[in-house]
C-alpha cells in the first residue's frame, strides 16, 4: 500500500514499544491482580498516567491506586488489542 | 442468589480491569478473570448447549452455568485489526482469532448482564452508525461525510474548515514504527482525490472554539470531564497534547446527561465513553467508545467508575434484567 493516502501519510508515528512492564511489579494470576513483589500483600492498581519506560511514582505505605503500566499511547479503545 | 460470580474477560495488561478486580475484591465478590493472553496456560471447556463453562486457572476451579454468573465484564476486542509486526505472524494471528471466537462463544450465557455484550458493541463500534442513532435521538451532530473523494462544497458539507478521522481506529506498524491516526484538522484545499481514493475516511465539519468533554456512562450513572489547557479548550485532537492538558470534573446540564444515558442505552450498551464537544453554546455528539478507556479518569479525578461497574456486574443496577 502506498504512503500517499492521508491516513498513512499523516499518521502519527512513534517508536515501537514493548508491552509495558515495571520492575518490582508482578501479575499474580491466582489473585487476578498485580502485586508489589517486595510485599505481595500490596495490590497494585492500574497505570494510566505513567509513561513508557518511566519508573512508577514513590510507593505509598498502603495499597492505594498508583501507576503500574504505561498509558496506552493513544488512549483509544480496545480494538485490535 | 448468594455467591454468584462475576466473569471478567480481559487481558493481563488491561489496567481498567485491575480497578474492577480491586473493587470486587473489596466487596468480597467472587470473580473469575479470563485473560485472553494467558488462556493457553489454563484449561477451559464450554458446553454451549446446557450451557456450562468449566475453567481451571490459578484462581481456582470453576464450573459455571448462567445462573451462577451475575455479570460479565467484556474487555476484549469484538474484531481484531491487524497491526503488522510479530503480533501478526500467521500462527499468532490464528491463536488470537480462535481465542476471540471462544470469548464471543461465552455469549451463550444469556442471563447475566454484559458490560458490554459483544453483539451491540460490534454494531456500536461503527462511527457512522453512532452518528445516525444520535441524530435520531435529537443530538446535535456535526455534518459528516464518509468518502474516498473530495466532497463537493455543498450540503451537507459545504464547510471549508474540516477534520479528517479514520473510519475505523487503527494501530499499525509502518517502517519499524507504530502509527496511529489522530483526528486531523484540514482545510478543504488540503484534500485531493489522490490523497483519499485508496480508502474511505470520515470528513466532518470542524467545531469552532470547542471544549472537549469525555462523558462516561455506566447504566444510569454519568460522569463528565472537560479537557483543557490553561483554562481553555484544546485546538485539534487533545490526545496529541496529553502532557499539557488538564482534566476537570464538568457539570453537564441534566438534560444532556439524560441524553448521554439514553444514547448508550439505545445502542444496547451498559457502558459507553462518549466524546462530546461544547461549541457555540451547544453540545455536539462526536462518538462513543463501547470499550473506551476510563482508568485515567479514576486516577486523575477520582471518578468512581469501578464502583459503578461493580454495581452493574453484581446486579445492583441491572436495568436490563
Amino acid at each position: 500500500m502506498s504512503d500517499r493516502h492521508m491516513l498513512l501519510r499523516d499518521a502519527f508515528r512513534f517508536p515501537v514499544r514493548p508491552r509495558p512492564t515495571v520492575d518490582g511489579w508482578r501479575y499474580r494470576r491466582d489473585l487476578a491482580a498485580w502485586v508489589d513483589e517486595a510485599d505481595p500483600e500490596v495490590l497494585m492498581v492500574a497505570p494510566v498516567l505513567g509513561k513508557p519506560g518511566e519508573p512508577p511514582p514513590p510507593r505509598p505505605p498502603k495499597p492505594v491506586p498508583m501507576s503500574k503500566k504505561a498509558d496506552q499511547e493513544t488512549g483509544e479503545d480496545m480494538k485490535g488489542a | 442468589m448468594p455467591d454468584r460470580v462475576v466473569l471478567l474477560i480481559s487481558n493481563s495488561h488491561d489496567f481498567a480491569t485491575d480497578y474492577v478486580v480491586a473493587e470486587l475484591r473489596a466487596r468480597g465478590v467472587r470473580h473469575l478473570r479470563l485473560d485472553t493472553d494467558l488462556l493457553p496456560e489454563d484449561s477451559v471447556s464450554l458446553d454451549p448447549i446446557t450451557p456450562t463453562l468449566d475453567a481451571r486457572t490459578p484462581q481456582g476451579t470453576f464450573r459455571l452455568t448462567p445462573e451462577d454468573v451475575s455479570g460479565v465484564l467484556f474487555r476484549a476486542p469484538t474484531h481484531l485489526s491487524e497491526s503488522g509486526g510479530e503480533r501478526d505472524a500467521p500462527e499468532e494471528r490464528l491463536r488470537r482469532h480462535q481465542w476471540a471466537a471462544f470469548t464471543r462463544a461465552l455469549t451463550v450465557f444469556e442471563e447475566p448482564i454484559w458490560v458490554n455484550h459483544p453483539v451491540p458493541t460490534f454494531r456500536a463500534e461503527s462511527k457512522p452508525y453512532q452518528l445516525r442513532v444520535a441524530a435520531k435521538l435529537g443530538w446535535d451532530v456535526l455534518p459528516t461525510v464518509v468518502t474516498n473523494d473530495v466532497p463537493p462544497a455543498e450540503r451537507p458539507l459545504e464547510d471549508a474548515l474540516l477534520v479528517v478521522k479514520a473510519l475505523d481506529t487503527f494501530f499499525i506498524r509502518i517502517s519499524g514504527q507504530d502509527a496511529f491516526f489522530y483526528t486531523r484538522e484540514v482545510t478543504r484545499s488540503d484534500l485531493s482525490r489522490h490523497s483519499l481514493a485508496e480508502m474511505p475516511v470520515i470528513l466532518q465539519r470542524r467545531a469552532a472554539d470547542k471544549l472537549d468533554l469525555r462523558v462516561t456512562v455506566v447504566g444510569d450513572g454519568c460522569l463528565a470531564a472537560s479537557i483543557v489547557v490553561e483554562d481553555a479548550g484544546v485546538a485539534g485532537d487533545w490526545r496529541l497534547q496529553k502532557d499539557t492538558v488538564e482534566y476537570r470534573t464538568y457539570d453537564l446540564p441534566t438534560a444532556v446527561e439524560a441524553k448521554c444515558v439514553e444514547l448508550v442505552y439505545s445502542l444496547g450498551l451498559t457502558f459507553g465513553a462518549l466524546d462530546l464537544v461544547y461549541s457555540n453554546g451547544r453540545y455536539y455528539f462526536l462518538e462513543v467508545n463501547p470499550t473506551g478507556e476510563w482508568a485515567w479518569l479514576t486516577e486523575s479525578l477520582g471518578f468512581p467508575i469501578p464502583k459503578l461497574l461493580a454495581d452493574a456486574l453484581v446486579g445492583d443496577k441491572d436495568r436490563r434484567a
